[in-house]
């Protein structure tokens, strides 16, 4: 893999660095995807067909629509509304296995509370509209600022960071209705 | 990562939960992508139609070049170069090639059509051949010809002229030619070509310089040679009815007057000969009435007294680009709206896309 796919210019911007952004962005997007479809193996071919896509459009990225993240996470949303097209069905989400990290230094009882609170809060996030998953799982998985939110959503920034107020309070409301 | 500072602490925590449990990718297919990316995503490359005609740049450039010429060509070829008002107004403009082209069996091919009698025009009291009990219908066809030549062309043109008559097995009935590089120079030549051979002479003649005016028209003489043919008949037996009766005169008297009414019948029968010769002529030739006249400011831009100049030069050229500014001008009134019409679809096709996505996620 290329790791540099456009020569280095000294006036114009920095060309996209393609194996920095994969090796950054693949988990987040495999997350991202898998939280919109709720089916890990078809999120599995999205996100390979995701990153295909972006390597192969990677020299007509463009520095002014946004930054690489964004840009990526475009392809890979398109990736999956075509998927969901294509499939007009809906998976249930596989229960993920629990993951201990991020836990040093805690107590167990510590740790399992904060387990039971994860799995709360994944079990309501499925439980949301698509629209709803989408922004939260591009706002916590993915790990976009609002501008990138927007630049992915096609909407401004205030109004992404509105609808993701919105859809978190949702979240915490289903939450709270499962406890 | 950016934290969600934009919301209140309650959603803030739901966040950071969210954070710390995202849904992780199976190993092996981590790995499995991981060297399906360091292969670069290895694909059968698509074949792009353009990089195609890209990589074949060098062999259509000449074929590009060539079409361009061809356009080019096909509307010089078109347009009326000579830019000569009369000849356009007054013939349709055809030029020899075209009236060469379009045959010789057509009547009034290179004439308006309101001007050119039909060449073969039905005869008077109608009805087809055998519906009178005739065989052949006895027809007097003829024709007139405006050619515009060149002033310092006329005398090649008058000789070309002659030539075809003679080659049709016709004959010059009078002429008329002033020759040379004068604006005046012209002519005119009435002929009688034979009737079978009327339609290859006038397409010959048509083919010598550019056609102005043609014109053709036929009459119907039947009655005429039938009526002549008949007279010499009654002559006939006429004449063999007085000579029986010159057998069994018996007396000189009887005898003298006889011969009297024989000399009378004799003269009638000679003229009722002329009068059916006439009338077969006029059917078996036709009359060909040929005006040859020059041709000022040239079809190729050559000046009255037959010679090119620069400022000959200069009014072609103007005219060549001149036509080529129409090409175009019509090039594009064609590539516009087609250009227009494909981004139209485009952007259509976009907004479907997008919408149908949209209404995907909103349905999941």
């Amino acid at each position: 893999m290329s790791a540099t796919l456009e020569p280095p210019t000294s006036a114009g911007p920095a060309p996209l660095d393609f194996d920095a952004l994969y090796r950054g962005a693949r988990d987040d997007v495999y997350a991202y995807v898998v939280t919109l479809l709720r089916d890990r193996g078809a999120a599995e071919d999205v996100t390979a067909q995701a990153f295909e896509r972006a390597f192969r459009k990677a020299r007509s990225y463009d520095h002014g629509k946004g930054g690489p993240r964004a840009w990526l996470f475009g392809i890979a949303r398109h990736a999956a509304l075509d998927e969901l097209r294509r499939r007009k069905r809906t998976a249930t989400l596989a229960a993920d296995p629990e993951d201990a990290s991020g836990m040093g230094g805690r107590s167990v009882e510590d740790a399992a509370e904060r387990a039971v609170e994860r799995a709360a809060v994944r079990a309501a996030l499925a439980g949301l509209p698509p629209r709803d998953r989408e922004l939260i799982a591009l706002k916590f998985h993915a790990g976009l600022d609002n501008a990138e939110l927007a630049a992915v959503l096609g909407v401004s920034v205030s109004n992404a960071g509105t609808q993701l107020h919105r859809a978190m309070t949702k979240l915490r409301r289903a939450v709270d209705d499962r406890s | 990562m950016t934290a969600p500072d934009t919301l209140p602490p309650e959603l803030a925590e739901l966040g950071e939960l969210l954070r710390e449990d995202p849904p992780r990718p199976d190993p092996a297919w981590a790995r499995e992508l991981d060297a399906r990316a360091a292969a670069g995503f290895h694909r059968p490359p698509r074949r792009s139609p353009w990089k195609a005609l890209r990589r074949h740049r060098r062999a259509l450039i000449p074929a590009v070049s060539f079409a361009c010429v061809a356009l080019l060509v096909v509307g010089l070829s078109t347009a009326d170069l000579s830019g000569d008002e009369s000849a356009s107004s007054g013939g349709g403009g055809a030029t020899s090639a075209e009236s060469a082209g379009s045959g010789a069996e057509s009547a009034g091919s290179a004439g308006s059509a309101g001007r050119a009698a039909p060449m073969m025009a039905p005869a008077p009291g109608g009805g087809s051949a055998a519906s009178d009990g005739r065989d052949r219908r006895a027809q007097e066809r003829s024709a007139a010809l405006i050619l515009a030549a060149r002033p310092r062309e006329v005398d090649r043109v008058a000789a070309g002229v002659l030539r075809v008559t003679d080659d049709a097995g016709g004959f010059v009935a009078s002429s008329t030619v002033a020759g040379g590089n004068r604006s005046e120079a012209g002519g005119s030549f009435e002929l009688r070509i034979p009737a079978a051979r009327l339609d290859r002479a006038l397409a010959a003649l048509s083919r010598l310089a550019k056609v102005r005016q043609r014109s053709q028209s036929s009459r119907d003489i039947t009655a005429q040679t039938v009526s002549a043919r008949e007279r010499l008949r009654e002559a006939r037996r006429e004449r063999e009815g007085l000579l029986r009766a010159l057998a069994d005169a018996t007396t000189l008297n009887e005898t003298e007057a006889v011969k009297a009414r024989l000399r009378s019948v004799n003269g009638r029968i000679a003229a009722a000969r002329a009068s059916v010769r006439r009338v077969v002529n006029r059917a078996a030739y036709a009359n060909v009435s040929v005006e040859l006249v020059a041709e000022h400011g040239g079809a190729a831009g050559v000046g009255g007294d037959g010679r090119w100049t620069p400022g000959d030069a200069l009014r072609d050229a103007g005219r060549v680009l001149e036509v080529a500014a129409g090409i175009a001008v019509i090039v594009l009134a064609l590539l516009v709206p087609l250009a227009l019409l494909a981004g139209l679809g485009l952007l259509a096709a976009r907004m479907l896309g997008h919408r149908r996505r949209e209404r995907a996620l909103d349905m999941a």
